[in-house]
């Protein structure tokens, strides 16, 4: 195992040990979760790197960034996602990383940072400077050799251009969603983990599932989010959501009452809600995340699945389903779909030898 | 007599003593609470929302009230009629992109007669004016509350239509509108100069140091935002920029507080002696402030977000829930911008600038 390796592996020791405390803490302050979400997404996003996946990882991506020097743009805000972000270039040959801290939540990303650097790696967290555009220019015109960008389309959009008027290479990841599929006879249990992947991240993730296709009649999906909503209960009593800010409560009551006026049904709880839609209903309403949970009607043959995700696939970061659904959304065989597909209750918990967004460069 | 009869009697004998009327705390309650439960029964979209947005979790009485969020609006038909008894219907503005709210009528004849009554107390009580309207005729845009109301003022004053309003084809015709007060100011004829703020906009930039002395009596009244439609401008500019062009006091300057959602206006009130950016509201509409957060009603003073009860709103519902923050006071209510935006957390954010609906 390389150098680069053991110290990847050494920062996750730490990570998880001796700064385990103060990072869980970070992820607290930093977005708002509760400690049992911040408990679980330090070890979500930590033990993906076990020594045979980090050797799965250097063989696929091997070494294509080295020698270089990258500099890593971080999107707004971000949660845990700096961990991933700032060991995969290291581990794929960079020789430097200069990482711009995240405007809202950059305290994990320091403390990230600081495990980096305490195992030898060259990893520079920059807080000076919150303008994206300004800060790339800044690095590429000061040695960094690939730009590495996380953010909205437009923040993405400069950063290609700046990159490509350096000659710099350039990998853009712009926000995106995910969506969530399921029949009717799925177990109690993927029921349970289908709950989970709209509980984690608080339902904020870009490969947060934004809305729950239920192939069957209205029927079955009403009945779907009943069982849903037993799910996002359980979850909401043993890793609740962070508590919101007073405007997000503003917005969000008022978000709960215009999806129950025009929904099927509507099933609430104190951090979470589930809504269910027959087809052509609700057309108006836009998830907003945040566990409030977007049911709706397929139809009994899944149509209204398919033409979903065939008009919105270029944004779909990852759709979640069992066997059956996977092999339908392969089956319609998608230029523009270039996300993941996953099981139940893993939809945020890529591999590391996998893109978490395989949409890759846009 | 059917509920639907009794209520709307009741509320137009209260219309009816006009915006000066006297109207008791008891009898507004008692009205309010029978219209909201009238209105929950005939409606269940009403009530779902109603239930969802936590009606029933405070006190009884109104205080214990919740509106309907606006947002309701947006996502589904809030009315107490059949959609076949439709009259006219209301869009909120907005871009094509966006998700726009839609009011109902089934009758515009409580709607009227607020508009008239609240204008008559506040922003038209001179007899004689010439009206100039920056805005689209009502058969021009007749899903324009704004549209409708003007129309309603020029009718009831016996103006018409064609000779009033100066939006054409979604421009402003800023050399006959220029004439029109010209002319007036020559006459000394007081003006009633209302329309859209975007519009005002629209014309000072057209006519540049143009300015002119309306006659005493006349009146500016600039409303609704800006909308994307123009440059922006803060109050205080755009309050120095309508004072200095027309050569108004601030007093002739009046603000209206209205929204697609409601049927009812509340007005600054100069000659009341209440102070500028304070709103009066007719007897048959209360605003009060409320903790985004409990929606429990807050002590004079405090800011929160302003929930109105506006007893016009029979079509629809009498209590609705705005995202305008404010702060009520003794002689009236403030109105201090929108609710900032509620982003959630996360990279998932911009979600549904990137899905096209979820269908």
């Amino acid at each position: 195992m390389s150098a680069v390796a053991q110290g990847i592996l050494g920062a996750i020791e730490r990570l998880l040990g001796a700064e385990r405390e103060r990072a869980i803490d970070a992820i607290v302050a930093d977005g708002g979760y509760s400690r049992a979400m911040a408990e679980w997404g330090l070890e979500a996003a930590a033990t993906v790197f076990d020594r045979e996946a980090i050797e799965r990882t250097v063989g696929r991506m091997g070494g294509d960034l080295e020698g270089e020097t990258v500099a890593l743009s971080l999107a707004k805000s971000v949660a845990t996602a700096p961990l991933r972000s700032m060991a995969l270039p290291l581990l794929r040959g960079a020789r430097a990383l200069k990482v711009r801290a995240p405007r809202e939540q950059r305290a994990f990303g320091r403390i990230v940072g600081e495990a980096l650097c305490a195992e030898g790696l060259a990893v520079e967290f920059d807080e000076s400077q919150w303008d994206g555009a300004r800060w790339c220019e800044g690095v590429l015109n000061t040695g960094a050799s690939v730009l590495v960008s996380f953010g909205g389309d437009a923040a993405v959009e400069r950063g290609r251009a700046l990159a490509s008027a350096t000659g710099a290479r350039f990998e853009g990841h712009g926000h995106g969603a995910g969506a969530s599929w399921v029949d009717v006879a799925v177990s109690d249990e993927d029921v349970l983990q289908i709950a989970w992947d709209f509980c984690a991240y608080d339902g904020s993730g870009c490969l947060s599932p934004s809305v729950l296709w239920v192939t069957g009649s209205l029927d079955e999906a009403v009945a779907m989010g009943a069982r849903v909503a037993q799910g996002m209960a359980r979850w909401e009593t043993e890793r609740p959501r962070g508590a919101p800010s007073r405007e997000w409560a503003a917005h969000e009551r008022s978000w709960r009452a215009g999806a129950a006026a025009t929904a099927t049904s509507f099933e609430g709880g104190r951090g979470f809600c589930v809504v269910v839609f027959a087809p052509g209903e609700g057309e108006a309403v836009r998830a907003i995340g945040a566990r409030n949970v977007v049911v709706r009607c397929a139809g009994p043959s899944g149509e209204g699945a398919e033409r979903w995700i065939a008009a919105n696939a270029r944004w779909l970061t990852t759709v979640g389903g069992d066997g059956s659904a996977r092999a339908r959304v392969s089956a319609l065989g998608l230029a523009a779909f270039r996300g993941r597909l996953a099981a139940f209750g893993s939809m945020q918990r890529p591999p590391l030898d996998g893109e978490a967004d395989p949409r890759g460069e846009r | 007599m059917s509920r639907a009869v009794e209520i709307e009697a009741r509320a137009r004998a209260m219309l009816s003593r006009g915006a000066r009327g006297a109207v008791t705390r008891d009898e507004f309650e008692r009205l309010t609470l029978d219209a909201l439960a009238w209105q929950r029964a005939e409606c269940s979209a009403l009530d779902r929302a109603l239930v969802a947005a936590g009606a029933g979790t405070l006190g009884p009485g109104l205080d214990g009230v919740v509106g309907v969020p606006t947002d309701a609006f947006k996502m589904a038909r809030i009315a107490t009629f059949a959609p076949a008894l439709e009259q006219r219907v209301f869009f909120t503005s907005g871009t094509t992109r966006d998700v726009r709210g839609r009011h109902a009528f089934a009758t515009m004849a409580l709607y009227e007669q607020a508009a008239i009554s609240a204008a008559e107390r506040w922003l038209l009580p001179m007899r004689d004016c010439r009206f100039v309207f920056f805005a689209e005729r009502e058969a021009d845009n007749p899903h324009s509350s704004l549209s409708a109301m003007l129309s309603m003022f020029s009718r009831a004053r016996g103006a018409r239509d064609e000779d009033v309003f100066f939006v054409r084809d979604g421009a402003l015709e800023v050399a006959a509108a220029q004439r029109a007060i010209e002319q007036a100011c020559r006459e000394g004829a007081p003006v009633a100069l209302l329309g859209a703020t975007f519009a005002f906009v629209h014309f000072a930039d057209a006519v540049g140091d143009w300015q002119c002395a309306l006659g005493e009596g006349s009146v500016v009244m600039p409303t609704g935002g800006f909308k994307g439609r123009s440059r922006e401008l803060a109050t205080d500019e755009l309050m120095a920029e309508i004072q200095d062009r027309y050569g108004v006091r601030r007093s002739q300057v009046v603000q209206e507080y209205g929204m697609t959602e409601l049927s009812s206006q509340a007005y600054e009130a100069h000659a009341e002696g209440v102070a500028p950016g304070r709103y009066r509201c007719p007897p048959w509409m209360m605003v009060d402030a409320v903790d985004p957060e409990t929606l429990a009603v807050l002590p004079v003073g405090e800011e929160g977000i302003l929930r109105v009860i506006d007893l016009a709103n029979l079509g629809s519902c009498v209590a609705i829930q705005t995202a305008d923050l404010g702060v009520v006071r003794e002689d009236g209510f403030e109105v201090r911008g929108r609710m900032p935006g509620a982003a959630p957390r996360g990279c998932a954010r911009a979600m549904d600038a990137l899905l096209s609906g979820e269908r």
